[in-house]
């Protein structure tokens, strides 16, 4: 008795089983896009876009998405592509790594000509090996970690790195300094990309002759315990710096903001770029005179004419939001990839990378959303731009271009 | 710089003893260790956000109502799920592990709220909820903030200690801790009773929450994890279920960590509150101020 | 000749998603074998962290695979017997809250210690040593060795050891010896799990193993049902699976996985798995109540709400 209600448990639980596991492969679609060289471009060139659609960091994939698609439109009303039109599928990571892997691969098998890569450096890091493998190209958004292009040749990267521009901050910040000529910077030290831009600024704070003091590195990304940032300022203020440097993401560029007005300090204040996008905005008053580097600012309309088209657009598209950096990496990534078809005469797999290649070696350039732009090493460079933030409008005010002839501001 | 940090930590340790005391009044008197705490405390925050960018109300009402929508919430989270596990499961530690999965259901419901209506970016009460005014006493510089948060602390750390050990509700309520179903033959109302807590351990959060918002300006959805975990710290440290232990081990691990910050390597502070608790759990596993000792098998 | 061949193209196609479901079934798996057990240990988490670290570095330092994991596995062995030594009296949710605190104290130091872990960056360009294959039969290998854990004289003294500690004692059995058991045992789960994640994803970051990770494991096992490795398993599967297909729902699918989590984990106790087991045995109906056996683990709710505690 025992023993046949155990055979039928375990039929029924492998019977669940087995239901379940097809169940599971049910909409991953088995086709397998082979390379084959054509010169004629078919009708619909399909790209997939594996982005955080969901989750924390949701804000920047939605941005991004949106920069795709504007720029996918427009595209396809110009003659860039002869008469073929790009399609594209958006696919959400979650914010979690194992989902990311495995929509990833989906795009892969699918008939995808080439993906847009996931934000979090632990998700691009993580899909970037399979793109490589299939030999598909993975153009990278907005992730920075220094180790996801020697992953290959198939890795590609359409965002600008924050270190390209953040030279300027320290020539904005230095003559509004009143008081001492010092700065202490406080960084997410869980972050690399942070961790890398205070080695940089306080190398620039040294040429320009200010006093480095001694940096506080905080883990703020991912901590098991909340910073408390009144201590944090407390630590910061200590031997009256001139300028004080807060390198975070998210809330925390706002937390430290009010915490260090709220202790009376009066001195000057910056940032990195993830300041943007209304991160600035709960701190209120608080944040008035902000300084921080960016790669896109609406404030570049009135200098580079291809900004300005871009701007224009997606202000008509999403009026209540304002234009911002994710929106614009993912226009240039989507133009570099169409450009990218267009240098090649083909969409197949080995052909986008082919185009590519074209796209960085021809020097030429593109004039994009950053102004003039070029595709160095799989990476791509811009001016960027030194702004302030005005707290009263919450707009940013463009201070210091960066020189597009420089692949890195001095 | 010494003095200036002891105050920093003394009001942060006040932030953490507010949220502490809910999250131990939930555990330890209905054995729920809620992980939705954190995602109340923001949601907390997000309601002092949208209440003071649309309505302009005394900081007393704004902090009034949102203790009150955050302790609904979390009843809410014991009559729909907490309560029916506390009368189906026969095994107390079942019920336990069911209960926190259910409040990690919550936390994802509540986070995803939150997230979507503020479009995943931070959010802080508008300027007008609160004004913040500074006094230098010496070298100390406090804020009226700061003050608010130290006396609203002390005074509901007394409060809830002398409900808890001395008002009848109180009793009921420890008594329910004991045995659930030997107090409802007492004639207590062991559902009513639960409800009421889970309310006042939501609307501590939600206290925290407000008070929180205004104290460091802006918050995002990510905020709440980091105070849930170093609310557990809390309680391992002082022991759950003792609200003079979870007082104590807050401006404890909130001085030790301010310490580390202040003369040490600070992204080690991080590590302080966890080096606690394996000390802790070497010496005296129950927590410094446990009133039950733990089982000697 | 031409199934077998769309067999293994399937397998092929599914390989990144079959190779997260068996990873996430690992680490299930260390959860549910502490649960089963009656302890309430969340510390494989903490030796997934330690599993992969140890194993990314052996193996990028040129150790073949093989030996790697077995040197993590054994590394994981002794720390965990020390862990269990050290937390094995604590009761329910405080071992719980000391092992959530391990978990966190691993991920403060692979943050920190930058020199061995390479901090926030983590370890990359691990050479991925383990095939699709390969996990397949380490995952059958261990479903193997938990059905004889779950089984016979072992598995009926765990279950002992769970229901009714004193009884168990009464009986001259050193529970304390059968806790540490267990306590290792889902450690060193926890340590494959780690370990097959970075052999085949071939990067791996301090953030891996946090809360959101205890957190995601905890739930597998108890959607699906800690009585026995199928619950397990079965959970980590759905939780794996059920959010990539939610993502069609929109910007609000959390919500409504958050839902289900509270309704399954609040009115299906012993999970899924439970739940298709009463199923099964309503349909065989008056059998049962005759035979009046209960399976291992499959905690049925009583008629009517019991006392908490037996009254003398």
């Amino acid at each position: 008795m025992i023993r046949l209600r155990r055979r039928m448990s375990a039929l029924a639980i492998a019977v669940a089983l087995t239901v379940g596991v097809v169940a599971a492969t049910i909409g991953a679609s088995s086709g397998n896009a082979k390379a084959v060289y054509s010169s004629k471009l078919p009708k619909t060139i399909n790209l997939t876009a594996v982005e955080d659609m969901t989750g924390p960091v949701s804000y920047v994939g939605k941005a991004v998405v949106e920069g795709l698609t504007l720029a996918m439109d427009h595209i396809n009303n110009t003659p860039l592509l002869g008469g073929s039109k790009l399609a594209l599928t958006v696919l959400d990571t979650e914010s979690s790594v194992s989902t990311a892997t495995t929509v990833f691969s989906q795009a892969i098998n699918s008939s995808a000509s080439a993906i847009f890569g996931p934000l979090l450096s632990q998700e691009a890091l993580a899909t970037a090996p399979l793109a490589q493998q299939a030999k598909v190209v993975d153009l990278a958004i907005e992730s920075q970690s220094d180790n996801l292009l020697p992953i290959g040749n198939y890795i590609w990267r359409a965002t600008v790195s924050q270190l390209r521009f953040d030279n300027m901050i320290p020539e904005v910040v230095a003559p509004k300094v009143t008081g001492t000529k010092s700065v202490r910077i406080l960084f997410d030290s869980a972050t690399p990309s942070l961790v890398e831009a205070d080695a940089e600024l306080e190398a620039k704070f040294k040429a320009l002759g200010f006093t480095v003091l001694p940096n506080i590195p905080l883990a703020i990304s991912g901590a098991p315990t909340p910073p408390n940032w009144q201590a944090e300022a407390t630590a910061l203020e200590a031997g009256s710096p001139g300028a004080i440097g807060i390198l975070a993401i998210g809330a925390s560029n706002s937390q430290a903001v009010e915490a260090l007005r709220n202790s009376g300090y009066n001195g000057v204040l910056f940032g990195n770029e993830a300041a943007t996008d209304g991160q600035l905005v709960p701190a209120g008053t608080a944040a008035n005179g902000f300084v921080y580097a960016v790669d896109y600012s609406p404030c570049l309309a009135s200098k580079y004419p291809s900004s300005a088209t871009f701007t224009k657009i997606i202000e008509r598209s999403y009026p209540s939001t304002t234009p911002n950096g994710y929106n614009a990496t993912g226009w240039d990534a989507m133009y570099e990839m169409a450009t990218a078809i267009s240098l090649s005469h083909s969409a197949t797999r080995a052909g986008i990378e082919q185009g590519l290649t074209l796209e960085q070696k021809s020097k030429a350039g593109f004039n994009g959303t950053l102004g003039p732009e070029h595709l160095t090493g799989r990476d791509t460079t811009g001016p960027g731009v030194a702004v302030v933030w005005d707290a009263a409008n919450q707009t940013q005010t463009c201070v210091k271009y960066g020189n597009p002839k420089d692949a890195t501001q001095p | 710089m010494a003095l200036q940090q002891l105050v920093n930590a003394i009001v942060f340790g006040s932030v953490l003893t507010l949220f502490a005391l809910g999250l131990s009044l939930a555990w330890g008197t209905l054995d729920v260790l809620n992980l939705a705490h954190g995602s109340l405390f923001v949601f907390a925050g997000f309601l002092a956000y949208e209440f003071s960018s649309h309505v302009h109300m005394a900081f007393v009402f704004l902090v009034l109502s949102c203790m009150i929508a955050t302790g609904l919430a979390a009843a809410v989270m014991e009559l729909v799920a907490f309560r029916h596990v506390r009368l189906r499961f026969a095994s107390k530690r079942q019920a336990e592990m069911s209960m926190m999965v259910a409040s990690i259901g919550f936390s994802t419901m509540l986070d995803t709220i939150v997230g979507n209506q503020t479009q995943d970016t931070s959010f802080g009460p508008a300027a007008t909820a609160y004004t913040v005014s500074r006094t230098t006493i010496g070298s100390v510089t406090i804020t009226n903030i700061d003050v608010v948060i130290v006396v609203v602390t002390v005074i509901v750390a007394v409060a809830l200690d002398q409900w808890v050990r001395r008002s009848r509700t109180g009793r009921a309520v420890r008594s329910i801790a004991f045995d659930p179903a030997t107090s409802s033959l007492l004639g207590i109302n062991v559902n009513g009773l639960a409800a009421l807590t889970m309310f006042v351990a939501g609307a501590l959060a939600g206290l925290a929450g407000v008070l929180l918002a205004v104290y460091v300006g802006a918050e995002d959805t990510t905020t709440g994890q980091a105070y849930l975990l170093t609310a557990f710290a809390i309680l391992i440290v002082g022991g759950v279920g003792s609200v003079r232990g979870a007082i104590a081990a807050a401006f404890f691990i909130s001085i030790a960590e301010t310490a580390v910050v202040a003369y040490g390597p600070s992204n080690w502070s991080n590590g302080v509150a966890f080096l606690l608790i394996l000390l802790v759990l070497l010496i005296r596993p129950a927590g410094l101020f446990a009133r039950t000792r733990f089982q000697r098998t | 000749m031409t199934s077998l061949a769309s067999i293994s193209s399937w397998f092929t196609t599914n390989q990144v998603l079959i190779e997260n479901i068996l990873i996430f079934v690992l680490l299930a798996f260390s959860v549910q074998v502490a649960l089963r057990t009656g302890i309430f240990s969340l510390a494989g988490i903490g030796f997934y962290a330690i599993g992969s670290y140890t194993a990314a570095l052996l193996v990028k330092d040129g150790w073949p695979a093989v030996l790697a994991v077995f040197a993590a596995l054994a590394l994981t062995a002794i720390i965990g017997y020390l862990l269990a030594v050290l937390l094995v009296r604590l009761r329910d949710l405080y071992l719980a809250m000391a092992t959530f605190a391990f978990d966190l104290m691993v991920g403060v130091v692979a943050l920190n210690w930058t020199g061995l872990t390479g901090g926030a960056l983590g370890v990359n360009l691990i050479p991925v040593s383990v095939s699709l294959l390969g996990l397949i039969l380490i995952t059958i290998g261990v479903m193997v060795l938990l059905t004889l854990m779950e089984n016979g004289t072992l598995g009926r003294t765990l279950s002992a050891v769970r229901e009714d500690e004193q009884l168990a004692l009464s009986f001259a059995v050193d529970t304390r010896r059968y806790r540490r058991f267990a306590f290792v045992i889902s450690s060193m789960l926890g340590c494959l799990a780690g370990a097959m994640h970075a052999l085949i994803f071939n990067v791996i970051q301090a953030q891996d193993a946090g809360f959101n990770l205890i957190v995601l494991a905890l739930t597998m096992v108890i959607l699906g049902g800690f009585g026995s490795w199928v619950g397990a398993a079965l959970g980590a599967f759905l939780l794996t699976w059920i959010p990539i297909r939610l993502t069609s729902v929109g910007v609000w699918w959390p919500v409504y996985y958050g839902g289900a989590t509270v309704l399954v984990a609040t009115f299906a106790p012993g999970g899924l798995i439970g739940l298709a087991r009463r199923g099964l045995r309503g349909t065989l109906g008056l059998w049962n109540r005759r035979i009046g056996l209960q399976p291992v683990g499959s905690a049925q709710p009583p008629a009517h709400p019991p006392p908490a505690r037996e009254i003398p």
